[in-house]
């Protein structure tokens, strides 16, 4: 791994189908820490993928979803995930539902954030200065960058190619908090993106954009606004601590308030 | 002989015409040839664009094997479809070696396949997008008809053309006019246009692939410059530069008339004896058909003639022609010439109105030429034009024989051509007349071993 | 027309074979799908965007060595990522190799096609740190880049 002038560690680790890619800010600590937390906090994304992969059908999430097994036979991560989800749904107003997924109970739209967390929070613990994790699009940070005060973190434009429909600055000052930017589309295809009312893939929206202090909980937001455009806004414009950013397909785009975009 | 005795000086019949016509232009085979070896190179070409257009893992995919049949269906029915309005485009070169009637015929032969292949097209491809997004078939029709480029346009006219195959099953077509069911076939080609664009915005052969892009535009756009060339621009230059006018209308027999014309600059129309022309005569009821009809001598400047037997509304209407009338023509076409000719000699067999086609053929052969013609009536009075038949045949030194009776009478099978035919193994033979007879007569002569080259065929579908 | 069949036939073999060895020996242009009056930015890459190796001093040592990883299909069609490293770093990816079923989900990889790219290089020294995006299609990528990764017999 290499050195910069501020020190800094970079690591692409492909886990539950997506690319995650790890920047983290030394600080004070030394190399080798920071190469023991990154592998801790990768082993932390390959167990949550074990467990909660819907492709794997010998998955725990496989077998709760064919009915095979129970809630207490499950491993303690699931009751947790399951709560997260059900406050997500509540949060969302109905927009996001893992119940209401084509082949039954689905997390996969919270899980992939969830899991960054657990994973960043490995780095918190090592005590890095700040560090940044992409899971293929869902962003969660805590610190600051080697080259600035804030995470800059740039929203994919949905329909143009190689480029961004904004740039957001996310992450406070103290180390202590997390930071997540999560974003869904209906680009997205997949199970994660099914309009709950009609079970069919939605497109109210062509971006929805979501920032807040957790990222499993920015993630199914960001999915139920894909799914429920601006009603779904303004949901979570409601909540405290999130804010929301939309592109509509016919390219118009609106906000909450509170991102902070910069440019 | 005919009009030339009403209007010029007389000159002795069957000898020197006034004013020598240019050698007409002849059939080259070899564009015939290399023509089919083009529509055959693009049949190829097309196939193997289909099979490219995908790759292994694409096939194995979700959807892959729909989408795989949507393509080759889609490609190979537009080419058919583009063949297909290249057949009639009625280009001269093509047409002197193939004859228009021989185009029409492939031209109805092939009609079923591209309008099947694109119909299955716009199944197999909605089916497979359908399977490839994960989404209902009735949702993916909505979302291609509504959010993929050209797909709607291209749907109308897919409709059109379903239609016109509807249209065109007998069973439909024999309670159509001719002339009713004619012009809405004629949407063909608004349909073609609609669903080009389509094409290029979706095809995975053309997105991103300028060569194949250039190609297929190309080839449309050639298409559509051929057919507004030689269709509909070449037959409005050529009328309005002869200037047909009707002269004169005369009873040569039973329900059959001459129409004799006088035109401008006849001594530069590129006719050959044989062929005929599509005639329309501009008169209110008339303006909008064009029929067929033999030139029945070839033209003595500044006279054209053609003989009509009435057997339908037009050919009755040209019965009543009144001198004056403008006439427009598209022209000269067909096959049935003097340059089909494979052997030293030839037989003209003719059966009623036929006769004429072997009139202005028999004018092209030399003075040693010694043709044998066999002129088929039920009554004396239905060979029409047998005075100037035997007048020209005495001139090149051959026999006329004229067989008059039922067809039991004068039934022409393997014993009795030959006996009045015995050196039928050196003669080409041209055979014209009603569709029944020609193909009995065409049968015979394969049946006498006669090599299909040798024989020329001209058949009056009434 | 006598042997007309023939021609045709001769005709037909020489245009299939024709267009199928234009294809086969065609350039490393890959089939790039999508709307014509977009730009095929992403499929025709080439290496890497600018801020790499030579910033990279320490680790990078060593001369640089490129795999094609596996072509993966993503069930909206397929592609393949070749990837470069020098040391155990990557310095540089690109698809050349992309074919998606239909038009949408092309629009879709190319356009996060160039974002994974810079995402996987961690956007050293650029103005932004990440992208907030689509997901679904960089399965397959992340597959491919591990296959590449797994021929250079890197981590």
């Amino acid at each position: 791994m290499t050195a910069q002038p501020a020190p800094l560690t970079t690591h692409a680790e492909p886990a539950m189908g997506t690319v995650f890619s790890f920047t983290a800010v030394h600080g004070d600590r030394p190399p080798e820490a920071v190469r023991a937390a990154l592998a801790a906090a990768c082993r932390v994304l390959h167990h949550c993928d074990a467990l909660f992969s819907t492709w794997d059908p010998a998955s725990p999430v496989s077998r709760f979803r064919r009915g095979e097994a129970a809630l207490g036979q499950l491993p303690p991560e699931f009751p947790e995930v399951l709560r997260e989800c059900r406050a997500a749904k509540e949060a969302s107003g109905g927009w996001f539902d893992p119940w209401a997924m084509p082949g039954g109970f689905d997390p996969t739209g919270l899980v992939k954030g969830w899991a960054t967390e657990r994973a960043l929070a490995e780095l918190r613990g090592a005590g890095v200065a700040g560090a940044l994790i992409n899971g293929g699009g869902d962003v969660a940070v805590f610190g600051s960058p080697a080259d600035g005060p804030r995470w800059r973190v740039g929203i994919r434009h949905p329909w143009r190619a190689d480029a961004l429909a904004c740039v957001v600055e996310v992450g406070q000052g103290p180390v202590a908090s997390i930071a997540a930017v999560a974003t869904s589309g209906p680009y997205e295809r997949g199970a994660h993106l099914i309009d709950p009312a009609t079970g069919r893939p939605a497109s109210r929206a062509a971006s929805a954009t979501v920032t807040g202090p957790s990222l499993a909980l920015a993630d199914a937001l960001a999915t139920g606004i894909a799914v429920g455009g601006d009603e779904a806004l303004a949901v979570v414009a409601g909540l405290d601590g999130y804010a929301a950013y939309l592109i509509r397909p016919d390219g118009s785009e609106t906000d909450t308030g509170g991102i902070a975009f910069a440019h | 002989m005919g009009y030339e005795s009403v209007v010029a000086p007389r000159s002795r019949q069957g000898r020197k015409r006034q004013q020598a016509l240019p050698e007409p232009r002849r059939p080259r085979p070899a564009l015939a040839r290399a023509g089919l070896v083009a529509a055959g190179a693009g049949l190829g070409a097309v196939t193997a664009l289909a099979i490219t257009a995908e790759t292994g893992a694409e096939f194995r995919a979700a959807g892959g094997a729909a989408t795989f049949l949507g393509s080759l269906t889609g490609l190979v029915g537009t080419y058919l479809a583009l063949l297909m309005v290249l057949l009639v485009s009625r280009i001269p070169a093509i047409e002197r070696v193939l004859g228009q009637d021989g185009l029409l015929r492939w031209h109805r032969r092939l009609a079923p396949w591209p309008i099947s292949l694109l119909l299955a097209h716009a199944l197999f491809i909605t089916v497979g997008y359908a399977q490839a997004a994960r989404v209902g078939l009735w949702h993916q029709v909505g979302v291609m008809l509504s959010s993929y480029p050209d797909v709607l346009i291209a749907t109308v006219g897919l409709g059109i053309m379903a239609a016109i195959g509807v249209l065109s099953l007998r069973a439909i077509r024999r309670r159509l006019r001719r002339e009713t069911w004619w012009l809405i076939h004629l949407y063909m080609y608004l349909a073609l246009a609609l669903s080009f664009a389509h094409v290029l915005a979706l095809g995975p052969s053309f997105v991103g692939h300028p060569l194949t892009r250039i190609v297929w535009s190309v080839a449309w756009a050639g298409t559509a410059g051929l057919v507004l060339c030689y269709r509909f621009g070449l037959p409005v230059v050529r009328s309005m530069r002869h200037r047909l006018v009707v002269a004169e209308v005369r009873q040569e027999g039973p329900g059959v008339v001459s129409v004799i014309c006088t035109g401008r600059n006849l001594d530069k129309l590129p006719i050959t004896g044989g062929q005929f022309f599509f005639w329309r005569f501009l008169t209110r009821s008339m303006w909008w058909q064009a029929h067929p009809y033999t030139v029945s001598a070839l033209p003595q400047p500044p006279y054209l003639r053609l003989t009509v037997k009435a057997v339908g509304d037009h050919s009755a209407a040209v019965a009543r022609l009144r001198p004056g009338t403008r006439v427009a023509v598209e022209g000269p076409y067909g096959a049935f010439t003097k340059f089909a000719q494979q052997r030293p000699q030839a037989l003209l067999v003719a059966a009623g109105i036929g006769v004429t086609a072997l009139r202005s053929l028999l004018e092209d052969l030399p003075r040693n030429a010694a043709p044998v013609v066999l002129l088929r009536g039920t009554r004396p009075e239905d060979l029409v034009l047998r005075k100037e038949v035997a007048d020209l045949v005495r001139y090149r030194r051959g026999r006329v024989h004229e067989l008059v009776g039922t067809r039991e009478q004068m039934l022409l099978d393997e014993r009795s051509l030959p006996r009045l035919v015995p050196d039928l193994h050196r003669r080409d033979i041209y055979v014209c007349g009603p569709e029944g007879f020609v193909t009995s007569i065409v049968d015979l002569a394969a049946r006498l071993g006669v090599p299909a080259e040798a024989v020329h065929h001209e058949a009056y579908a009434l | 027309m006598r042997r007309a069949g023939w021609y045709l036939v001769t005709g037909a073999v020489a245009g299939f074979a024709g267009v199928l060895g234009f294809h086969v020996g065609g350039t490393a242009a890959p089939a790039v799908l999508g709307p014509p009056t977009r730009t095929p930015a992403a499929s025709a890459a080439g290496s890497a965007p600018a801020a790499t190796p030579s910033a990279r001093a320490g680790g990078a040592t060593g001369s640089a060595r490129t795999a094609a990883g596996s072509v993966v299909q993503y069930g909206y069609g397929q592609l393949s990522v070749t990837v470069t490293v020098r040391g155990s770093q990557i310095v540089a990816v690109s698809v050349p190799v992309l074919h998606t079923i239909d038009q949408y989900s092309q629009q879709l990889a190319e356009q996060v096609i160039p974002m994974l790219r810079s995402e996987v290089l961690a956007a050293h020294g650029a103005q932004i740190h990440g992208v907030s995006g689509a997901t679904y299609t960089s399965e397959a990528y992340a597959r491919s880049i591990q296959s590449a990764l797994d021929k250079l017999h890197v981590r």
